[in-house]
């Protein structure tokens, strides 16, 4: 009984390890810049290996009445975007459910225009 | 002013993942700002003069230095473990009036342009199109930065026009700390731009055919290029088609290229005869593991340009998950025997989408690729005509020897003057495999010793080949370099040893040089 239980246990762990890796995200792709500002020495994986990226992390809390929040930050891009990704783990989509809306958390990632010469 | 900073300390890696590799230290140098220095000679020439302040740096030193941009190669070619120099915010161009031009230059002044080392073959289509005009070829992605890609031979599949390097008519490079150690290289036998310009860039001129050859794929070893001078060509459509197609017609088209009297044809491009038009590209995809299946071509026609076409770019596209290629090398590792599954199921990614036709430019058409998790590659270079001979020994080797996990590509590409261009051969057949590295596990063979083995059935087979610089192979294998090159390496290394000083020579060399037997001077210097 006890290593049924153990294997039902592992399996949920991996399951819900699996669950909470899984990421809502979308990203928009500015056409009007060519290129990414690069990185200078690769390093992570997908999108990003290559290119300098900006991380701001969302963190609103609405009240009864209101709909939607901005947040205030400092853009590094002095030439435009090159691209933007909204990005929520499930934890935070979950999070954001069950307050019907009114805790929101995700983090926006954005990579900047390289400079035209 | 130009400000060099120093961006990492103790590592570096390619795009591919092919390392981490040490290194001392990477540089990085950005322009002086575009309010405090408007003028864009002024710019080029205040970062010419900062590089030779970082060579002085490492000559001071004892370091070897090496200049690098999208870090695309997946050998070492790039890597030097000393002092690294990342370029790509040095991304100014130039364009030429006809007084600029030497007097006996055959070349148009509108087809000329100057390139600085860190401008990315994406950024030169860009720069090009809005001056109606076009690479005449390059390679399959848009990435690597100009004087990286032809500093390996980036070659494309456009067998009647070459491989990258040649549209590179002029070379602007930095060989030592001194301002006379600043020169512009070009052929004796087609000048270019005048004196007075070169002076502009600060530059003495060398005209000399045999040198230019040997520099224009220098391996990054001939010292720093600064500045790329290409011919470009009045901007053109490219019509792209992917189709399958019988290996019965497939091959032997590689071998003739005889597109008119070949059973495949497309519809669409044929002549009034009804005989099949020669195309500008002609590349063929096929899964190693069950090569009697059809193979699939991707086949590009060359036309006039016209602004009419449909936007070939598409407006939305998806990408694997981040982990899923290391997902694939992981389970390659500890299970090679469901390889050829896994390259079955896994084909509507690796191979491009079947009949999908599209126009564009040539930028539009060879754009962006993404990362594809740790990756490795190899890429033969052999005679045309050896084409089924050379496939059948690789699939051969393939099946027996591996399975590993990987995607077969075949190419063709005019032959190159270029003393060390790895497209050697009148039409070089680039056979290659592109694929996701594996950990040797559980008796499957080791990428190193599979290399070795592959060397060496080519070498028994008597099948005469050259390698990609920018790809993976056991670079130090015994008489590789003779065996590909025999009198062109020695050609390439005595135009180095008149061009560099002896100390410059080593401070522009690497592991990658010393295990290709490349950085020994030539004639070698007396004890």
């Amino acid at each position: 009984m006890n290593y049924l239980l153990r294997g039902n246990n592992l399996s949920i762990a991996v399951f819900t390890l699996i669950l909470l890796q899984s990421c809502y995200s979308a990203r928009i792709r500015v056409k009007e810049c060519d290129m990414p500002e690069p990185k200078p020495v690769a390093s992570g994986k997908g999108y990003y290996r290559d290119k300098v990226c900006h991380e701001v992390k969302i963190k609103g809390n609405l009240g009864v009445t209101d709909g939607s929040f901005e947040q205030m930050v400092t853009c590094q891009c002095a030439n435009g975007f090159y691209s933007v990704e909204y990005k929520v783990g499930l934890g935070n989509a979950l999070l954001s459910g069950i307050t019907l809306g009114k805790v929101r958390r995700g983090k926006f990632i954005y990579v900047c225009c390289k400079e035209e010469n | 002013m130009a400000t060099t900073t120093i961006v990492n300390e103790g590592s570096w890696n390619t795009f591919h993942n092919n390392g981490p590799f040490p290194t001392r230290v990477v540089y990085q140098t950005k322009l002086a700002d575009k309010n405090a220095m408007p003028d864009s000679f002024d710019r080029y020439n205040d970062a010419t003069d900062e590089i030779r302040r970082i060579i002085a740096t490492c000559k001071s030193n004892g370091w070897g230095f090496r200049g690098y941009g999208s870090s695309w190669s997946l050998s070492t070619v790039a890597h030097q473990k000393d002092a690294m120099h990342f370029n790509a915010l040095l991304n100014i161009s130039f364009s030429f009036l006809p007084t600029d031009l030497h007097s006996e230059s055959k070349f148009s002044n509108s087809d000329l342009f100057l390139f600085q080392c860190g401008n990315t073959i994406k950024e030169v289509s860009h720069k090009l199109k809005d001056r109606g005009r076009s690479l005449p070829a390059g390679g399959a992605s848009n990435g690597q930065t100009i004087a990286g890609a032809l500093s390996t031979g980036v070659h494309g599949s456009a067998f009647q026009v070459g491989a990258l390097q040649e549209c590179v008519v002029g070379l602007h490079l930095i060989i030592g700390p001194n301002p006379s150690d600043v020169v512009f290289l070009e052929r004796e036998s087609a000048p270019a731009l005048s004196d007075a310009f070169i002076k502009k860039i600060k530059a003495r001129v060398i005209r000399d055919d045999a040198m230019f050859n040997a520099a224009v794929v220098g391996l990054g070893s001939f010292g720093f290029i600064m500045g790329v001078l290409i011919q470009a060509e009045k901007l053109f459509l490219l019509r792209r088609y992917t189709r399958k197609i019988k290996r019965t017609d497939a091959l032997p088209l590689g071998e003739t290229l005889d597109f008119a009297n070949s059973g495949f044809k497309i519809q669409t491009e044929l002549d009034p005869q009804g005989k099949g038009k020669t195309p500008y590209h002609y590349k063929l995809y096929l899964n190693p593991y069950n090569p009697s299946e059809d193979f699939v071509t991707e086949i590009i026609y060359k036309y006039p340009y016209t602004p009419d076409y449909p936007d070939p770019i598409p407006s939305v596209k998806t990408f694997i998950y981040d982990d899923l290629p290391e997902l694939i090398g992981r389970i390659a590792s500890s299970c090679n025997n469901i390889i050829p599954t896994m390259v079955k199921l896994m084909k509507g990614t690796i191979f491009p989408k079947l009949d999908q036709d599209t126009t564009g430019t040539f930028g539009e058409i060879f754009s962006d690729s993404t990362y594809q998790g740790k990756a490795f590659a190899w890429a033969l270079g052999i005679d045309h005509s050896n084409t089924t001979r050379a496939l059948n020994l690789f699939l051969n080797l393939i099946n027996t020897r591996g399975p590993v996990p990987g995607a077969v590509g075949l190419r063709f590409v005019k032959a190159s003057q270029a003393t060390l261009a790895f497209t050697s051969f009148p039409i070089t057949c680039v056979l290659e495999m592109d694929g996701v590295q594996w950990d040797a596990q559980g008796g499957m063979i080791s990428m190193e010793d599979f290399q070795k083995e592959l060397i060496k059935a080519f070498m028994d087979a008597g099948i005469k080949f050259t390698w990609h610089w920018g790809k993976n192979a056991t670079w130090n294998y015994p008489g590789l370099i003779n065996y590909m090159y025999g009198q062109k390496a020695v050609e390439w290394k005595k135009q180095r040893t008149k061009l560099l000083s002896p100390e410059m020579a080593k401070l522009f060399s690497n592991q990658f040089m010393d295990d290709t037997g490349l950085s020994q001077p030539e004639p070698p210097l007396s004890v």
